[in-house]
């Protein structure tokens, strides 16, 4: 009588398991599809996510102050219209200030280029070169090297013509990026509470633990980035100050922007220094200068600034960062760059937390 | 007043005054003020769940407290809820569980069904220690009193065992 009731047991046994594999493979094929689906809206709709993902950041960035000021008594509308005020001001007093300032020198890097100082320039380093590397033979040769570095040049500049005209594009959209932001940061709990109210309830601690933790997560990244491209950008001003090198500002503000992508970041903010600094002089010494400058700017980035304000994220393989990086290039630009990094590290907190919900959780019965 | 405008506002009112009810007579909460309570309501959860769903299972990491707003639950041991081997105690309106989790992500101690449908506030650990960060004198309060409740029930606990101890040495 014992084996026909083991049999049905083996049966019953591999029901569950067949019914726990099929459940795993739907939600598998759902999480894919989803993940597609995202990629798809990001692409489709390129201008308005790159809004969303400045106003998400500024939330991000503004939400501790929001806190702040909770804990002083006043209410979060009260506090997020106190700071938008603020920032208004601030805003508009640096825009008075230093748009001025940047336009001028965007202007006159344009006026330089334009010139006839660059043909001059490329002609003077044919002539040096011609001189100095003599041993190379044929005349041909160094007319190639020459030629190399003058289309490289002039594939910089575009490129950096093209940063400047976005960046002023994006200004253009401060109108827009507040008003998202304010809403924000003023119903973000609300926003938040909405999602997780659409969660089934066998899901609804997990997600929470979720939600809690990629918020985290991403507002600690986030802050800490800024932080640190604020210190580099100021570290590089001064530098570039010191070695006077024109458009200091400019290149510097450029430096501690791009100082945000890993590995790519500060080769991309050490090169405007270096081409200005070739044109200015087309000396070598200043870019000798400029790269000790830059490398020393790195290192207190490195040792000091980044391990004190970035808070520790989720470790990523080198390799991996710099796949995601230009993935994020491909997709959506320069932004896509900036924010390939912590959208990695919350996708990877995701998959780590949805395992330890499946191992923890009783989510397939 | 339109009446029908009037009935939907007084039953907005009536649910929120309600929920200001049962959270003033849940221990951890009673000392607090309306508008302290209105910080809690603004974080907390509302589930519906069916008969025989479960609200969570023994051993899940504990994330935060429910307090029954209507319906019944019940805490068992067990892996089948129509078969419990121990029902540890059958809950109803007003009634609250799971409020050590507030304190760690420590296992769940008993499993939780709903006997009806039922209707759940959750207050989560993540959210209260954000509320405590902004109002750190609210969060005084309350984990005062769940120290002090943590604090009765080893009490219990420690009565329970000399009680038993005492029967085996008989």
């Amino acid at each position: 009588m014992t084996a026909p009731k083991e049999k049905l047991l083996s049966v019953q046994v591999d029901r569950t398991e067949l019914h726990k594999i099929f459940h795993i493979l739907i939600l598998s094929i759902a999480a894919l599809l989803s993940i597609w689906a995202l990629i798809e809206i990001v692409v489709q709709f390129r201008e308005l996510t790159i809004l969303f993902v400045l106003s998400a950041l500024l939330a991000y960035l503004l939400d501790p102050v929001v806190m702040f000021l909770e804990t002083r008594g006043l209410s979060r509308t009260l506090a997020t219209l106190l700071i938008f005020i603020v920032l208004g001001v601030l805003i508009g007093w640096g825009l008075y200030v230093l748009l001025p300032k940047i336009t001028s020198q965007v202007t006159s890097i344009s006026n330089y280029l334009q010139s006839g100082n660059m043909k001059n320039l490329f002609a003077n380093w044919n002539m040096i070169l011609q001189e100095k590397l003599a041993f190379l033979g044929s005349p041909e040769t160094v007319q190639n090297v020459t030629t190399k570095i003058q289309s490289a040049l002039v594939q910089f500049q575009q490129g950096l013509f093209k940063l400047a005209i976005s960046l002023f594009s994006a200004l253009s959209d401060l109108a827009i990026i507040p008003f998202i932001t304010y809403f924000l940061i003023k119903d973000g709990p609300a926003m938040k509470k909405a999602l997780i109210k659409a969660v089934p309830n066998r899901y609804f601690e997990m997600s929470l633990n979720l939600i809690h933790k990629t918020d985290k997560q991403l507002g600690n990244y986030i802050r800490g980035q800024m932080i640190d491209a604020f210190l580099v950008g100021v570290l590089s001003i001064i530098a570039l100050f010191i070695l006077h090198i024109h458009y200091y500002f400019f290149i510097g503000s450029i430096a501690g922007l791009a100082n945000m992508i890993p590995y790519f970041g500060p080769i991309v903010g050490a090169v405007p220094a270096i081409v200005v600094s070739l044109t200015q002089t087309s000396s070598l010494t200043p870019v000798i200068w400029i790269a000790v400058a830059f490398t020393v700017i790195q290192l207190i980035d490195n040792v000091l600034i980044s391990p004190l304000v970035v808070a520790k994220s989720v470790e990523i393989h080198p390799l991996l960062v710099v796949v995601v990086v230009l993935i994020g290039g491909q997709l959506l630009g320069i932004l896509g760059m900036l924010i390939a990094v912590p959208t990695t590290s919350i996708l990877i907190v995701i998959v780590k937390e949805i395992i330890f919900g499946f191992k923890n959780y009783r989510i397939l019965g | 007043m339109h009446p029908m405008w009037s009935n939907v506002f007084n039953q907005s009112g009536n649910k929120a005054e309600d929920l200001y009810q049962i959270l003033s007579r849940i221990p951890i909460f009673e000392d607090l003020s309306k508008r302290e309570l209105k910080e809690f309501i603004r974080i907390s959860h509302k589930r519906t769940y069916k008969p025989g769903e479960i609200i969570f299972w023994k051993g899940e990491p504990g994330v935060g407290m429910y307090i029954v707003q209507r319906g019944d639950v019940s805490v068992f041991i067990g892996e089948n809820p129509q078969k419990p081997e121990i029902v540890f105690a059958s809950l109803s309106q007003g009634d609250f569980f799971g409020e050590l989790a507030l304190l760690d992500d420590a296992p769940r101690s008993a499993s939780v069904v709903a006997k009806e449908t039922t209707e759940l506030i959750g207050i989560f650990r993540p959210d209260l220690f954000s509320l405590f960060e902004r109002k750190p004198a609210l969060g005084v309060k309350v984990l005062l009193k769940l120290a002090q409740l943590v604090g009765k029930r080893l009490k219990f606990t420690n009565r329970d065992l000399e009680q038993c101890k005492q029967n085996q040495d008989k």
